[in-house]
This record gives structure tokens, sequence and C-alpha cells, in this order.
């Protein structure tokens, strides 16, 4: 075959139908059948920036020896090659001793038959993608017409390895969207977490062909070990590598790899959410020699690690809310129990008291019966008995009676302000109130309270009732509302100040004692209520006496912060009775 | 000595004639009213010792028939005697003397009685 003829040969092939791989492998036949003596290898630059001796015109001892080896990016002449992207040709006296490599085993043994050597890069002008690598055991040196061929041949397969690549891209590209379209339908799925976890990891084992698949995701507040789903057979030993290497993906939060079994990996990815890992998925496959697909066959890994990221979160917040609903509709299935129950028991209270008053009668009398007359044992023994049973059931009604005692507390959460102005402007109407000159000085932004708005009325009207006597129907009241911090408590304060001349100091301590009086009229009530009512708020009642002047009083209410806090420590049974 | 005179005040007539008699065996003087304005109508006209008082009544309740009867005679005695085993909420009950669960057992009442007279 002369030149001509191989050089066509070899377009010929590389043109095509047949599978890259074989075309390939063709031109390599084609160089080995015109160059006397020779074998041809490629060379495959990997991502990682190592070459594999990927494809060979045949096995010599040579590319068994060499194959196991991936030079770097400039190691021995097969890198250096690469990295220059320049053709060399050796002769024997020439070569780079052990082709530059460092210590590789019998080397020097297997290169001895060899005579020429021919090193060309697979690039264009952007990228390198290998090495053609050609060896001869005749004679000295190549010819120029051989070194054309090997050029072209250079050419022709700098092509086709593009073409492989821009193959493997697209085919890439296809597996990984239809992967992700696979996971997607299962993120939506909306059934249980777990299993969801399991499908994922049989999707991501069917697209890397991986021996198994490991998908650990951490429980939301580390509250509960994490859970994690397998699929594909493992053993406890490989369990062991994949916790050792998820646990090395969680220290550090990138992904990582680990060799195993020899010709094995497992490649770990983290799944990061809101800048928090939340879990690992890890694939265990062999490391495979297949075209261009050296370790980024992992790829997809990081694309779907990327996704689960994001659709985790999803799931994640879909049971929170799930979570929460439940827990609204059981707590809404409470509250109507308990709806039931307080309205059967007012029920029952009402029937109790009902009863409870000829059943007084009939043991009253029973009794009376049972004193008066002379009766023979017989007769007594019956109506002891009669005694008995109505003491009986009067025992069953009292236990009843006591959860009738919460007499209502009509409490609402309200603004002080607006109880205190009604009665203000009911006073004002009032014509007998003429001559008192009431000054307001509300504050602002006053906290709301949680009170019975009919008695603090009263307590309220008492006061001012006080305050006009004192006055005698003429003078002057202000009323102030104000926030005030007691005991790191906030209280909001009602002060009532008159001109009236103020309480005589020797009284001032008796006046919110029951009966105690000084008007001709008065029960002596009207204070010791209004102290009452106020104390059954938790506030007070606190008194400034200007003698002579007049007096202060000021009325403090706790603000009302919320419902839960508010019942802690109320001896008054609050809630669900305001509407009473 | 005068008997003590004491107003029972309820609104079922078996309670009233119970209480009457039980009270008469000890030995007191016994009114009767069936309803607060009685009570109060009774109280203005005669010089009762003490008022016993049920709560739970058609019209006026006992409650506010106890403040009336307070604001009349502020001395004079009131022991609220009602079927609630407890009464303790309601800030006004607490101006009465003394506060008596209604049993057919009437031992209870007439010791309190007696305590508050001073007998």
């Amino acid at each position: 075959m002369d030149l001509i003829e191989a050089l066509s040969k070899i377009v010929e092939i590389s043109h095509s139908n047949i599978e890259i791989d074989s075309r390939l492998n063709g031109i390599l036949k084609l160089i080995e059948r015109n160059i006397n003596g020779s074998e041809a290898h490629i060379y495959i630059l990997d991502q990682d920036n190592r070459l594999t001796l990927r494809y060979s015109s045949r096995r010599s001892p040579l590319s068994i020896l060499l194959s196991p080896h991936r030079p770097l990016l400039g190691e021995g002449i097969v890198g250096s090659i690469a990295q220059k992207r320049e053709t060399q040709f050796f002769t024997i006296q020439n070569v780079p001793k052990r082709l530059g490599f460092l210590l590789l085993g019998d080397l020097d043994k297997v290169i001895l038959p060899y005579r020429r050597f021919a090193f060309l890069p697979i690039s264009d002008e952007s990228k390198c993608y290998g090495i053609l690598m050609v060896l001869s055991s005749y004679g000295s040196s190549f010819t120029e017409a051989e070194k054309r061929l090997l050029k072209i041949a250079a050419k022709e397969l700098m092509g086709l390895i593009k073409l492989a690549e821009l193959y493997t891209d697209s085919s890439k590209r296809i597996t990984e969207l239809m992967t992700l379209s696979e996971i997607g339908k299962v993120l939506i799925s909306n059934r249980d977490f777990t299993s969801m976890l399991r499908d994922i990891a049989l999707i991501v084992a069917k697209t890397l062909s991986a021996e198994f698949v490991h998908i650990t995701m951490k429980e939301k507040n580390g509250e509960k070990p994490p859970r994690s789903v397998t699929f594909g057979e493992i053993t406890k030993d490989q369990e062991e590598e994949v916790k050792k290497i998820e646990e090395l993906v969680m220290k550090e939060t990138r992904h990582q790899s680990i060799p195993f079994m020899n010709d094995h990996v497992i490649y770990s990815y983290p799944v990061i959410s809101k800048g928090q890992i939340i879990g690992v998925i890890s694939a265990c496959k062999m490391r495979q020699r297949a075209p261009f697909s050296g370790q980024d066959e992992f790829y997809i890994l990081d694309t779907i690690s990327h996704y689960l990221s994001s659709g985790f979160e999803n799931i994640i917040l879909r049971t929170e809310l799930k979570d929460i609903l439940e827990e609204l509709n059981s707590a809404q299935e409470r509250i109507i129990e308990q709806e039931k129950l307080r309205s059967l028991g007012e029920m029952t209270a009402n029937i109790a008291h009902e009863i409870k008053n000829p059943l007084l009668v009939i043991g009253g009398f029973a009794k009376r019966l049972a004193k008066k007359l002379d009766l023979r044992p017989q007769e007594r023994r019956y109506l002891n008995i009669i005694l008995r049973e109505v003491g009986r059931l009067e025992g069953i009604l009292n236990d009843v009676l006591t959860y009738a005692k919460d007499i209502p507390f009509k409490r609402t959460v309200l603004n002080i302000t607006d109880v205190i102005s009604e009665i203000v402007n009911l006073f004002r109407s009032d014509p007998l109130w003429e001559k008192v000159d009431i000054e307001e000085d509300y504050e602002r932004d006053i906290p709301p309270v949680y009170c019975d708005p009919e008695q603090m009325k009263q307590v309220f009207i008492n006061i001012l009732v006080n305050a006009y006597e004192a006055m005698e129907g003429e003078g002057k009241i202000g009323i102030r509302v104000f926030k005030k911090e007691i005991q790191a408590k906030t209280y909001v304060a009602v002060s009532i100040a008159d001109t009236g001349g103020g309480i005589d100091p020797l009284i001032v301590d008796n006046i919110f004692n029951p009966f105690f009086t000084t008007k001709e009229k008065g029960t002596g009530l009207g204070l010791s209520i209004s102290n009452k009512i106020v104390l059954g708020h938790k506030g007070k009642i606190e008194v400034q006496n200007r003698f002579g002047i007049g007096a202060t009083f000021i009325i403090y209410l706790p603000a009302y912060e919320d419902s839960t806090s508010s019942s802690q420590n109320g001896k008054i049974r609050e809630g669900g009775r305001e509407e009473r | 000595m005068k008997k003590p005179f004491i107003l029972v005040v309820d609104d079922e007539e078996n309670v009233r004639l119970l209480f009457k008699e039980e009270l008469e065996d000890e030995g007191f003087s016994v009114d009767l009213a069936e309803n607060g304005y009685e009570a109060i109508e009774k109280v203005k006209g005669n010089d009762y010792d003490l008022v016993v008082l049920d709560i739970k009544m058609p019209g006026i309740d006992g409650i506010r028939t106890l403040s009336e009867i307070k604001a009349l005679r502020k001395n004079l005695p009131v022991i609220l005697c009602s079927a609630y085993s407890e009464y303790k909420q309601d800030l006004t009950s607490w101006i009465s003397e003394d506060y008596v669960v209604k049993s057919a057992d009437t031992s209870e009442l007439k010791q309190k009685i007696k305590n508050i007279l001073g007998l």
C-alpha cells in the first residue's frame, strides 16, 4: 500500500459511519500496516490532566506495562508532548531514557527492541485531546512520507476524538436531563420521605450503573439519627467505608472520592440547603475504561446533589407544613372537645342545683321525723337508710357544684383609656358635675389590659364619686393614664387626683377596710370593693395623700402580654368564660 | 333574755319551712322572706339579729340583696346559704359574715349562727 492509498484509506475510515471507537482502532491498524514493524497507541487526556493509554493497534509488552500508569501533563515524553503540543520523532540514539518516565518497572527491557519513536499531539489550536504514539522495531528513522502519514493520521484522529467528545457531552446532557426529570417526578410525588429517597437512590444507581447508591439525610435539628437508604448490595464493610467518606464530606462540605476494592471507587457529594449540609449522596461503581468517561463519570452526582438540595428544601418545608397542619387540626379538635365538656359541665351544674333543694327538703324533714317520732328499731333503720342515701346524693352534688363556682368575669383585652374616658364623659354630661373641672392626660401607645370593663368602671366610679364628695361638688380632677414598670413587669396606671383636701392621716390606713366610712350615708364598701376588684385583676391601688390639698388614687393593672402568660399563675380562672 | 330574731330568705317554701322549724327548735325566733325585695323591706321594718340568705333566687339575687341589706344595716350579720359548694369568686359575697353549703343536715348552719351571735 503506498502513501497515497494509505492516506485516502485513513480519510475514508475517519469519515465512515461505523462507531467512533472502531474508526479510531481502524486508523491505528492502518498505521501499523503501513509502517514497518510498528505499533500505534493513543493516549487520551482526561479531565484530571492525566493521560490514559486507551487505544492500541495491538497489545505489546510495552502497552501492557504502560497502561496502568497515567502520566500527568508534562510527565515523560508523553506528558510533555501533550503539554507543548509539538510533534517529536526519535531514533534509538536520541530517545530519552525510559521515555522520560521515572521508575516504570521493566521499561528499559521492553523498550530495547524499538528503533524508531514518534510522538504526535492530537490537538487543535485550543486544546490537546491526547497523543498518538508510534513505535517501530525496524529501520533507523521515519521517512518523510511516513511522517506525513502520521501527521495526517493525528489530524484525523483529532477530528474523531472531538466528535466523540461532542457526542459524549450531548449524551451526558441527555442522561442528565432524563435523570433529573425522573428525580423531579419523585420529588413532587408527595409520598413519605423515605420512599422518595429510595426511589432517588434507584434512579441514580440506574443512571450511573453503580453497584450501590447510598443516601443519608440528617433529621432536622439533629434530634434523631440521620435516616439513610441504600439501593444495591452493600456489605457491612462497605457500609463502614461509606460512613467514613460521608463523615468526611460533612466535615469538609465538599465532595470526596475514595478508591475501593482495587478497581472500584466511591464518590460522595454533599446535599446543601441554605449553606447547611442536610445530607450526603454516595455511589460506588467500577472504575471504567470506557471511552471518554474517566473520573467524570460521577459528574452527574454533582448535578443531582444540587438538584436534590432545592428539592429536599421543598420536601422539608412541606413536611413541616403538614406537621403544623396536623397539630392545628388536633388542637381544634381538643378545643371542640373542651367546649363540649364545658357546656356539659354547665348543664350538669344547673341540674345538680335544681335537684339539691328538693333533696335538702326530703332529707331535712326525714331528719326531723327521726327526731320527733318514737320509732321501732326496724323503722329507725329505714329512716337511717333514707338519711344516709340523702347524704350520699348531697356529696355527689357538692362535687358537681364545685365546678359551677366560676362566677363569670367578663374579661376582655381592652385599652383602659377607653373605659376611663367613657366614665369621664358620663360625669361631664351630669349637671351635678358642672363645677368639676376634669383634666385628661392619656399617654399614647398604652399596652392593653385584660380586665372586666364593668368591674373597672365600678372602680373608677367609686373613686370619682369619692373625689366629688370630698370636693363637695367643686374643684379639679386630673386623670392620667400612663405606663409604668414595676419589678420588671409592665403595668398600666390610671391616676385620679382630686383637690378635695386629702384624707386625714389618722384614718388613711383604714380607707380600704370594709364598713369603714366617713360619710353619713355610706356603707364603707366602695373602696374596699374597688380594692378587691383591682386585686382580683392582679393589680393594686395606691394612694398618694396630701392632707389639706388633695388625694391621688393610682390604679395599676398588669399589661396584657398574651393569653398563656396571663393564665399561668392566676388564681382566677380565665379564658373561655368571658362571654357568659 | 329575748330570743335571737332571724330572717330566713329562700325562694322555696319547703326550704323556708324546714329552716324555720330547725331554727325554732334551737330557740330562735324566725321570720321568713321569699325573695330579695321582701327581705329588704323586712330588714327596714324589723330588728333582726341575723339573716340567712339564699343566693340563687328569682328577681334580685342573694348577692344584690346582701349589698342592699348591708347598705341599710351594715352591722347586721348575714350568712349566705347556697347549693354551690363554694361561692368565693363573687367579689361582693365576701362582705357576708359566713357561708354555708345547703344541706339536709342543718347542724353547720345552726353552729355558724351561734358562733356569730356569740351563743
